[in-house]
């Protein structure tokens, strides 16, 4: 599975089920609190093997599904 | 001088016409004079609609500058606004409306989907809100009010409504020991006297700018709002505590002087941001409330924070909120301290026998003084013990004075979970818990978390059935609550502990698993 169809998936399952029209370019801040939030980091770390920087963690790394595969496809190939 | 809250907002504007009142994310302000009149043309629309001195007005905003509007609308008419909490679960907010019995509402368009379903809330007569709601509106045959058009056509009269500051300005819903929402009636004399008394010791001045993070329909918030309007300093809307460094950039780009939050904010600073290698440089201090940070946390705080001074305040939304105070004169003198009584604040120990004990000696921590409210929304605040013959508030946390005043505490008696910076109901969580089919009874409660402060935990007893996977109890909880009120542990049981009466004891549970006492084999205890 793409990185984008596993965070979906994982959102979807896991953190927000009610939130049946996201999508990649949906805005993360209505569907993911700040709990959550920190789900989804210790969810990457897990999955992708890398640990994310304090300073990583921000709208424009996490602020949707779209951001989230981009920063993680950056930090994978590290 | 008697004065109302409305009356805070008047003086700024006289005082600081151009001053910004509040910025919002992306920069977006409002000033004084601006939130002045606009609130005034509202309270004519309000007047017209024959909304006055004892009436309700709901507000169902996040914090928004609309939301901001209305609020100061309705208090200029000498309404009482209620505060909806929009996270809790629907029957939580459909039971605070159906008590407060509110005349009309003011309605964020975002909290329109609460509206769809078969569950869907139903809503006061008078809708304020945007055309956005139109569609709505006509399905509950309400009539709606939309901002736009009410700015635009009513014209701004600076009318002095009927009534005088010992009326009701603000209905606040807390939870006591219930576990359900009671609704805090408090006037306006019971903030401004605590206002006062609490800036008699913080010295905070027109100068002052803070920068919120908690939503307005908590105590902690309105707080903030209220303090800043006595002051005439401007208030900074955070986008939002899902990312601290975010937080953090907040801070020193709008360069505010303060900063207010519970032990969890400051955590989360410490932890997921820079905070000690790039401290704010024009934060000049921290108030800490809605707990305390362990004395390790608060050194790591001071140590990150060298020229902050740190506040430490412990209150009750009954009181107004603030009960006592301690500075940063005094917090590492006084180790675990939540200070001493505010000026115009009385604190008493009370042992088992109803008589003050002496200092040292544990008892029931008893406040007194013009900040304690006028009662609850449901007329039972004697009834349930909160306030007592002599007009006492009871906190029903367990605490003792040491011989300086200052005010220890050892146990707290509230059944509102305080998790991840959220006030949240057990019983609003055990509705949703409940109608799983599976779920014979539940009980929720929140236990010590060293991140979340309180963790959220599911006590449930199941109808007999096929072996059941713990996660289906979670899935069902996300299918109507944000993630933060879900349960982050399930736990079943034979049977739930029971009062005499037959009611299921949450503070049986707590004290159980606090003791490392299977839950099952709880008793609940006399006073449970």
């Amino acid at each position: 599975m793409s990185i984008e169809q596993d965070l979906l998936t994982y959102i979807k399952k896991e953190l927000a089920p009610n939130s049946t029209d996201l999508d990649v370019e949906t805005n993360l801040a209505g569907v993911v609190d700040s709990t959550a939030v920190m789900e989804v980091v210790v969810w990457i770390e897990g999955k992708y093997g890398f640990d994310v920087e304090i300073d990583d963690i921000t709208p424009e790394n996490f602020g949707s599904v779209k951001a989230l595969v981009s920063y993680i496809e950056k930090h994978r190939k590290k | 001088m008697p004065v109302r809250l409305f009356e805070l907002l008047r003086a700024d504007a006289e005082r600081f016409p151009d001053k910004p009142a509040a910025v919002f994310p992306g920069r977006q302000s409002i000033s004084f004079g601006a939130l002045d009149e606009r609130s005034d043309r509202i309270a004519t629309r309000l007047r017209r609609l024959g909304i006055g001195r004892g009436d309700r007005v709901a507000i169902f905003h996040d914090n928004s500058q609309p939301g901001l509007e209305w609020f100061w609308g309705a208090q200029k008419v000498g309404a009482q606004t209620v505060d909806v909490p929009t996270l809790a679960g629907r029957p939580t907010i459909q039971g605070v409306l159906d008590e407060a019995r509110p005349k009309a509402i003011a309605l964020d368009a975002k909290q329109l989907k609460q509206l769809e379903g078969d569950d869907g809330l139903r809503l006061p007569p008078v809708w304020l809100s945007s055309a956005e709601a139109a569609d709505a509106a006509k399905a509950q045959g309400a009539a709606l009010h939309v901002l736009d058009e009410v700015l635009a056509t009513e014209t701004a009269e600076r009318v002095a409504p009927a009534g005088d500051e010992h009326d009701v300005a603000l209905v606040v819903y807390t939870s006591g020991t219930t576990g359900r929402p009671n609704g805090v009636m408090l006037s306006h004399d019971n903030f401004v006297a605590n206002l006062r008394a609490a800036n008699e010791l913080m010295h905070l001045t027109a100068d002052d700018s803070i920068l919120v993070v908690v939503p307005l329909y908590y105590i902690h918030g309105r707080m903030q709002l209220l303090l800043h309007t006595m002051l005439g300093g401007t208030l900074y809307f955070s986008a939002g505590f899902q990312f601290p460094a975010k937080v953090l950039g907040e801070l020193k780009e709008y360069a505010t002087t303060g900063f207010s939050g519970v032990p969890y904010h400051f955590k989360q600073l410490l932890e997921r941001s820079k905070i000690a290698e790039q401290p704010p440089e024009s934060l000049r201090y921290v108030l800490i409330t809605g707990g305390a940070l362990s004395q390790p946390e608060l050194r790591r705080l001071a140590g990150a924070l060298p020229n902050v001074g740190i506040h430490l305040a412990y209150g009750q939304t009954e009181a107004a909120p603030r009960i006592t105070w301690i500075g940063p004169d005094e917090l590492f003198v006084k180790e675990g301290s939540l200070g001493r009584a505010l000026p115009n604040v009385t604190v008493e120990i009370l042992g088992s026998d109803g008589q003050p004990v002496g200092p040292g000696q544990v008892g029931e921590v008893v406040a007194s003084g013009p900040n304690i409210m006028k009662g609850y929304v449901g007329g039972d605040e004697a009834e349930l013990g909160k306030i007592d013959a002599q007009g006492r508030l009871r906190t029903g946390d367990l605490g003792y004075l040491d011989p300086d005043g200052h005010l220890f505490l050892v146990g707290r008696s509230s059944e509102m979970i305080k998790s991840a910076g959220e006030r949240i109901f057990p019983q609003e969580v055990e509705d949703v818990v409940g109608r799983h089919p599976r779920v014979r009874e539940v009980a929720v409660i929140g236990v010590p978390d060293p991140t979340l402060g309180e963790k959220l935990v599911a006590y449930v007893a199941l109808h007999p059935g096929p072996d059941i996977e713990l996660s289906e109890f979670r899935a069902h909880c996300l299918q109507a609550l944000p993630f933060v009120r879900v349960p982050k542990s399930f736990e079943v049981v034979d049977e739930l502990p029971k009062t005499a009466s037959g009611k299921i004891s949450r503070s049986a549970i707590r004290k159980a698993v606090l003791e490392g006492v299977p839950v099952g084999a709880a008793k609940p205890t006399e006073d449970a």
